[in-house]
């Protein structure tokens, strides 16, 4: 993201903010949340290759923490840290922590428990990778709407802008560019959540994101690769997180991704939750198709 | 005692008797009814938090009796209790216990009203002036909800986790027993059965009722952001 928009960012969340009395602001309850999770990827290089599909596991534990300011009768702002780490069964260059905040607003347009809500988000991350080249500054801003429709269905919508500033790789071929993690995408997503008793929700959820993605395939792959796809290749560079029997090579190239979702939580108590989850990915260059499923299990804890 | 003094005797007797009745036909009776019920639901399980409430048949709302105040407390992000009952006209404090903002809320056509985002206890109680089922619940925190019980007769009672009370204090006469609870199915008209109670019958009811399952706005949300890519 460069510093324009992201300065634009919050200048719309100003003027937003400008309008709300302030008058009765007041801090409210602390935010703290815990959450745990397993998460398993068939196609973790996103290769086009079948060939080339590397599946790896990884353990994810991630805590937020920080504090609510109600701004007025229906406005609160909310503002966390995060800390968020990765640990790799396999491919342990891939191991990763990522450290953050972000500064959440959140309006709810009426009374009740079925009023319409509005949340708007700024994030800023920085990602810390054994693969040096993965290391990142991630900015992040969107925009979700949402609504609970009866006791039991609730849904939200919502538009992210995501910015990537990676390092550069080592390089493979002089005429491209080396910072394949240099990405910025825009994510469209819908999500829905029913209750199938007071316990037990299924949830499930559509994203489409168009902007960069990354792959990476072996070099004998990457001769295989259409020229059309070359044409839009617009970063390459040898992949240091998969150790085989021959050289990766990374590359970036801009795409459009379809993510289907469909996941059950459990409700243990009133703050705490197990949740199961698989997800479908099905992206597209210009010529390949990049596939991945991802299964994940988690135990959520909020305060 | 002459035969004329002994008439008189008679006469003001019989009129001390009949003033007597006159006097006593409006007052309580000491020895009243009293009416035991038990409520369960149709897998035989006790039902607790079932307000039970009988009217005297052919109208009359009994005995006028003065308001009063009742509390509605909100303690870790819930009402407490879940289930109140009120006579018309009682006053209803709803102090928070919370060191939170609360703002409470009731769309309900017997009471509709709201208390701004406040901490502590509001300057005016909130006075229940119909009758009817008032469902509450807090704008920030949508998962909190709890019902009162607007009562146009003062003879009502709650039942316990044993599923059994008692509506004490009953003159004699035929009343409609009514059972409602916030998952009655068919809600909002409550279950009901006719009785007749003579002076100082303790009787018994039981009632059975079918409940819905009610779903309350989840503390957690269930969606989940995207993993690690």
């Amino acid at each position: 993201m460069t510093k324009k928009k992201f300065c634009g960012a919050i200048a719309i969340c100003c003027v937003w903010l400008s309008n709300i009395p302030f008058a009765h602001a007041e801090w409210g309850e602390r935010i703290m949340n815990l959450d745990v999770r397993y998460v398993d990827h068939n196609n973790i290089n996103y290769s086009p290759f079948s060939s080339d599909r590397l599946s790896d596991y990884a353990v994810v534990p991630s805590l937020a923490f920080g504090r609510y300011l109600q701004l007025g009768d229906a406005t609160r702002l909310s503002l966390t840290g995060e800390v968020e780490t990765g640990k790799f069964g396999k491919y342990n260059k891939l191991d990763y922590v990522q450290v953050g905040a972000t500064a959440g607003l959140h309006h709810k347009l009426g009374l009740g428990a079925e009023a319409p809500w509005v949340r708007g988000h700024l994030s800023a991350w920085s990602l810390n990778v054994d693969s040096d080249m993965r290391d990142s500054t991630i900015y992040e801003t969107g925009v979700q709407i949402g609504k609970r429709f009866s006791p039991q269905f609730d849904g939200h919508m919502g538009l992210t802008y995501r910015s990537r500033n990676g390092n550069s790789g080592p390089v493979v071929d002089p005429s491209f560019n080396t910072k394949v993690f240099d990405q910025k995408n825009v994510t469209l997503s819908a999500v829905g959540s029913y209750l199938l008793t007071e316990h037990a929700a299924l949830t499930f959820g559509y994203a489409f994101r168009k902007g960069d993605f990354d792959s990476s395939c072996t070099g004998a792959n990457l001769a295989n690769v259409p020229a059309a796809e070359w044409a839009n290749m617009k970063a390459l560079a040898y992949d240091d997180a998969f150790k085989l029997s021959q050289p990766m090579c990374a590359y970036r190239l801009e795409g459009k991704t379809h993510a289907y979702t469909l996941g059950f939580n459990y409700a243990l108590g009133p703050n705490a939750s197990l949740r199961v989850g698989v997800e479908r990915q099905n992206g597209k260059g210009d010529v390949l198709s990049y596939t991945g499923n991802i299964v994940r299990l988690g135990f959520v804890y909020r305060h | 005692m002459g035969t004329a003094a002994r008439s008189r005797l008679v006469v003001a007797r019989a009129l001390a008797v009949v003033i007597l009745t006159m006097l006593t036909a409006g007052l309580p009776i000491a020895a009243a009814a009293s009416l035991k019920v038990l409520v369960r639901n149709d897998a035989g399980e006790s039902v607790a938090d079932a307000v039970v409430q009988a009217l005297p048949r052919g109208g009359g709302s009994g005995a006028a009796s003065q308001p009063t105040e009742v509390v509605i407390d909100q303690k870790d992000k819930e009402f407490v209790p879940y289930v109140t009952t009120v006579r018309v006209g009682t006053r209803v404090k709803f102090p928070n216990s919370d060191n939170i903002r609360h703002h409470v809320y009731s769309f309900s056509p017997a009471k509709t009203f709201a208390i701004p985002l406040y901490k502590g206890l509001p300057s005016e109680p909130i006075v229940f002036d119909k009758p009817g089922i008032v469902a509450l619940g807090c704008n920030i925190h949508d998962w909190m909800s709890a019902y009162v019980f607007v009562s146009e007769t003062p003879h009502f009672a709650m039942t316990g986790q044993d599923g059994w009370t008692s509506v004490k204090n009953l003159p004699a006469g035929r009343y409609v027993v009514e059972v409602w609870h916030p998952r009655l199915k068919g809600t909002p008209q409550p279950a009901t059965h006719e009785v007749t109670l003579g002076r100082d019958e303790n009787a018994e009811l039981a009632f059975v009722i079918e409940q819905k399952r009610v779903f309350r706005a989840p503390r957690m949300s269930s969606t989940t952001s995207g993993g690690y890519r």
